[in-house]
């Protein structure tokens, strides 16, 4: 043999070797990340979470990473987690919201590596939790709107955020913008009702409630009550302006609550119109119009929309 | 794999909940009330106290109430009677008196605010001419201010604003304080 022939021989046995060495190493990885993840499922099966979790979320940045088994597991641990933390207290503390976060992030995690190759059981049982803890996010917006304290909207809206973004992985094509318009609307109003409640006046209670209103005209063009109820409160903040004017007020703080009641009425004309250009035979979208021209001394206006009110009023009783 | 049976159920009753959840937000209770109380009285109805708190009238008639008359308003009446009403005016007690003929003839009336227009307005300021009485319009905003008012309410730009007529003023005796002087109008 000469020296070349030997080289070569060696070169070969040398690749060889490093090829079984690689796909050996490659096998012993996943074999054992999937033992890693049995064991996992099997204390899961057991309700034992945290045990669970402390095998496979290390593995989840090493060698399990690409294992939507791995990734599932741990999804579905903090899930079942964070359902028992709503049972002995809220879906809102702080442990809670934690380990939902958690949650979905594994199992958007788990769904997308499956969905990838061929589909297995782990994208539909992955979309299933997925479906779970999206309508628990929607639940804690309905809570959130009924139980409103002050402040509390970016959180709301936070969890209806989260609420669109699992939606968004189940089914893309789902629309949830007509029900993120009920929502800003139903914030603004829960923002009116508590200035209404509270004997100090709130100028930031009041800036929610116009921001909500139209934010929720910015999403949907067409929403009537969206229109009017913006054009109601800013026309009543000005009444309220106004209102506030005792024997207290020298003369130049009379004119100026007068400047900023105008420019109130001022802009409650355009959403005030806009809704009725959407509803012209509606009736309290006519008498909002009477109400706000008058308050704008406009008499020739506030007349036009009353003629308009009492011909609707009187076809309503023939 | 994990329970899938008791899952199922749970997602099912979930879903029920869910939606009668959206049902409730979509649901339009409690939506604001249109508050429709005049405007424009209440405005008027707070520089008439300006009127009444920042001039002066002769000696005499620093005496017994301080009466505001209002003819041909009731819902301003009304409103100076609620917001002002038992307030006092230098040492006098506010009166808000709302004005008929025999009113006119049996009372002192300090401020009087007429909305009549044309020969009533005419009568009405022949009779109360050389008085130390505030004669307060409010007429048609093309219409000059009308001949022996002392004030006139005006629409400016959607504001409600006055005019005034220093002379006549004088020629009742009465003393127009600097700061209704001040934001008077002139057209």
């Amino acid at each position: 043999m000469g020296n070349n022939e030997m080289r070569n021989y060696i070169g070969i046995i040398l690749v060889f070797s490093l090829q079984v060495f690689a796909s050996t190493l490659s096998y012993s990885q996943n074999f054992h990340s999937d033992n890693i993840v049995d064991t996992a499922i099997d204390l899961a099966e057991q309700e034992l979470f945290d045990e669970a979790l402390k095998i496979i979320e290390p593995a989840l940045s090493n060698e399990a990473k690409d294992n939507a088994r791995a990734w599932y597991v741990a999804g579905y641990s903090h899930k079942e987690k964070f359902k028992r933390e709503v049972f002995i207290g809220s879906s809102t503390s702080g442990l809670a919201l934690s380990e939902r976060g958690k949650a979905v992030i594994q199992l958007i995690k788990a769904y997308e590596i499956d969905s990838k190759t061929t589909s297995t059981s782990i994208s539909s049982m992955s979309l299933d939790a997925l479906d779970y803890l999206s309508k628990s996010y929607m639940n804690d917006v309905v809570s959130g709107v009924r139980g409103f304290t002050r402040g509390m909207d970016e959180e709301i809206l936070e969890y209806f955020n989260e609420f669109v973004k699992i939606r968004s992985v189940i089914d893309k094509k789902e629309d949830w913008r007509s029900e993120e318009v009920e929502v800003e609307k139903n914030l603004a109003r829960a923002n009116r009702m508590l200035l209404e409640s509270t004997s100090t006046d709130s100028e930031e209670l009041f800036t929610r409630v116009i921001d909500h209103y139209n934010r929720a005209i910015e999403l949907d063009g067409d929403d009537y009550t969206s229109r009017y109820n913006l054009a109601i409160n800013l026309y009543n903040r000005g009444v309220a302006r106004l209102k506030s004017i005792d024997h207290t007020t020298a003369m130049f703080e009379l004119m100026e609550i007068q400047d900023a009641c105008v420019e109130l009425f001022e802009k409650a004309l355009n959403p005030m119109l806009a809704a009725h250009r959407m509803s012209p035979d509606r009736k309290e979208t006519l008498k909002g119009l009477v109400t706000i021209y008058k308050a704008l001394s406009n008499e020739e206006e506030s007349d036009k929309y009353k003629r308009a009110l009492e011909a609707v009023v009187k076809a309503d009783s023939e | 794999m994990l329970r899938h049976g008791i899952r199922n159920i749970y997602l099912l009753l979930f879903a029920i909940v869910i939606s009668l959840s959206f049902s409730w937000l979509q649901s339009d209770q409690g939506g604001p009330k249109l508050d429709e109380v005049n405007t424009i009285a209440i405005t008027k109805a707070s520089f008439l106290f300006q009127f009444a708190r920042s001039n002066d009238w002769p000696n005499d008639k620093k005496q017994g109430n301080f009466r505001i008359g209002i003819q041909g308003n009731t819902a301003l009446y009304n409103l100076l009677v609620e917001k002002y009403a038992g307030q006092s005016i230098g040492s006098q007690m506010l009166e808000v008196v709302e004005i008929d003929d025999s009113v006119l003839m049996s009372e002192f009336i300090h401020v009087l605010y007429t909305e009549s227009e044309g020969d009533e307005l005419l009568q009405l300021i022949e009779y109360t001419a050389e008085k130390p009485i505030m004669v307060v319009t409010s007429v048609d905003a093309d219409s000059a201010m009308p001949e022996g008012a002392v004030v006139n309410f005006v629409v400016q730009t959607s504001r409600i604003r006055y005019e005034l007529d220093m002379e006549n003023a004088l020629k009742r005796g009465l003393i127009v304080g600097n700061r209704i002087l001040s934001w008077a109008i002139t057209r």
